[in-house]
């Protein structure tokens, strides 16, 4: 019996990844400080560390703690800044994957001005839209309000054709909400999730560890919380979603696509197991071979019936 | 740097708490330099993130990691068995600058607080090279002094300091270096490795001073996410802002830092 052929190209609304695998924003910096240990052939998209109009020196150490099945961050957007990022930008055209900028920005016309500079940028497929950065000394997040979401997305969308997308918070009471929002004000896919905000303290000195007291919660300990989230949102919106939570292995990233991801999102992994991509990648087609899968649009969202 | 499986060949307990791990690896043998670190994925069931390890001594192919149980992860590799994989990446950071031109005329000495000789070991086996090195090792009480036969195996002057006196000096290892930089070294030109706990490296500041011809090169320590510049967790202060432990480090001139 002939096979069937076996296709992991994956389409974000328009954007056509050579696989669905995407290194999250912060957790791949701008790619090339990746290039010694990651093979770019098992990568479809990297999104950028969230730039910001000028540039950010970030929050006091330290800014990392392990927790159990999870890690505790706190950087607070350390970058380099738009104009800096664009003058490098010719070294990272060369990568051998598509290139998502995560931009950052208190105020709509700071968030319009960035994207009207990388809206000249061929090599940039898409941009992510960072609304949900917890470690920044603002009372609310971009996403934790719906019409705030709506505002600033319908502002922004006039700005570029390229393919826009939001990452959103999992902490409010409707995620549904938010992301109905921003998709009735033009948004083209989602990020979901960002980190959950979590504290340690140390027994030693009986303070808060982290140098900023609070931090972004990751890894495999915040995987069901993600994949709930996933879960709504596709469920009501059926919107491309690049999904993130604890995606360490394929089964992983099966459970992501059967609830309705396109995208699957390596964030923590990123930071421990550069052979991550690939092994998912390679179990993936294994898995989809036995079951006789030609692509991924067969599985995509199955788990809803 | 790579990402490597090696087998562990032993493991010893060398003092209470303090354990030598050994494996062989050419790749690293050969690529390394004194202070860099190495990043092991210790029980990927259980911890998640990888822990920086100094690299402590180079002999053939073989790499020794000295550390002391200080967490879950030291615990864990504490129970490491021969013939275990070792999940290694390195090796990585930036560390001593030994070989300029301007600094193979100067004196060498090496200060190490506690388990601050684990980078500087493997300095050493460098530097006695040229001779004229100068170790100063510290710690609160003489049980806690490590490798000081090993040190004077390769060559080197050992001095000693303890908090309690129980050994040598009677104080920090600091305020012997504040010593012999004013009386015997005042007048030459040296240059002084420094690898211990933060508190005490900061305290070096002030000491140099009063020594204005010496180089200071210290490494730094702080809890590491991805250990190759990517995440930017493991942050320092210097004078130019924020730079990355992992990356720009673990070793800086202590000029820079802030």
């Amino acid at each position: 019996m002939a096979r069937k052929k076996i296709s992991l190209s994956t389409n974000f609304r328009g954007l056509r990844l050579k696989n669905p695998v995407v290194l999250c924003s912060g957790t791949a910096g701008f790619g090339l400080e990746l290039e010694e240990i990651f093979d770019f052939k098992n990568i479809g998209a990297i999104v950028t560390k969230t730039l910001t109009l000028r540039p950010q020196a970030g929050n006091p150490p330290p800014r990392i703690a392990e927790t159990a099945s999870g890690v505790l961050n706190s950087i607070g957007l350390e970058n380099l800044g738009l104009k800096s990022f664009l003058g490098e930008f010719n070294k990272l055209k060369r990568l051998p994957a598509d290139i998502i900028v995560s931009v950052y920005a208190h105020t709509k016309e700071d968030f319009k001005k960035m994207i009207l500079r990388l809206d000249e940028e061929r090599h940039i497929k898409a941009i992510e839209l960072n609304f949900s950065c917890p470690n920044l000394r603002i009372k609310k997040m971009i996403s934790q309000s719906a019409q705030l979401t709506a505002s600033f997305v319908k502002y922004i969308r006039k700005a570029t054709k390229k393919v826009l997308i939001a990452k959103l918070t999992p902490e409010v009471t409707d995620i549904v909400k938010v992301a109905k929002s921003a998709y009735e004000a033009g948004i083209d896919g989602l990020s979901l999730v960002n980190t959950f905000s979590g504290i340690k303290i140390d027994t030693t000195t009986k303070k808060p560890f982290l140098g900023n007291v609070f931090g972004g919660l990751s890894g495999p300990a915040i995987k069901p919380l993600a994949l709930a989230r996933v879960f709504r949102v596709y469920k009501e919106l059926k919107i491309p979603i690049i999904a993130s939570g604890g995606i360490f292995d394929y089964q992983d990233a099966l459970e992501f696509i059967f609830a309705g991801a396109t995208c699957i999102g390596l964030g923590t992994a990123n930071l421990i197991d550069p052979d991550a991509p690939r092994r998912i990648l390679k179990d993936l087609t294994f898995y989809m071979e036995r079951n006789r899968i030609s692509s991924l649009e067969e599985i995509r969202g199955v788990a809803h019936g | 740097m790579r990402r490597i499986e090696a087998s562990a060949v032993s493991l010893k307990k060398v003092k209470e708490e303090t354990f030598l791990l050994s494996f062989k690896s050419s790749y690293i043998a050969q690529k390394a330099s004194p202070g860099q670190f190495l990043h092991l994925r210790i029980d990927p069931l259980r911890l998640l993130l990888r822990r920086p390890l100094s690299i402590h001594r180079i002999e053939g192919q073989k790499i020794d990691i000295l550390f002391r149980l200080r967490g879950k992860g030291t615990r864990k590799l504490s129970l490491t068995k021969k013939g275990d994989t070792l999940d290694i990446l390195g090796p990585l950071g930036r560390g001593f600058n030994y070989t300029d031109k301007n600094i193979q005329g100067k004196v060498k000495i090496l200060v190490a607080g506690g388990m601050g000789v684990a980078p500087l070991f493997f300095l050493a086996q460098k530097l006695t090279a040229y001779r004229d090195v100068l170790v100063l090792l510290g710690a609160a009480t003489k049980k806690e002094i490590l490798c000081k036969k090993d040190f004077q195996k390769l060559g080197c002057k050992v001095l000693i300091a303890t908090e309690d006196g129980s050994l040598g000096f009677k104080g920090r290892v600091t305020v012997l270096l504040k010593h012999l930089l004013t009386t015997q070294y005042s007048a030459l030109s040296t240059v002084i490795y420094a690898c211990g706990p933060t508190e005490m490296l900061f305290s070096l500041r002030p000491i140099l001073k009063t020594a204005p011809r010496a180089v200071c090169q210290v490494s730094f320590e702080q809890f590491m996410g991805c250990g190759i510049g990517v995440c930017r967790a493991c942050v320092i202060k210097t004078a130019k802002g924020y730079r990355r432990i992992c990356k720009e480090g673990p070793v800086f001139d202590i000029k820079d830092i802030s």
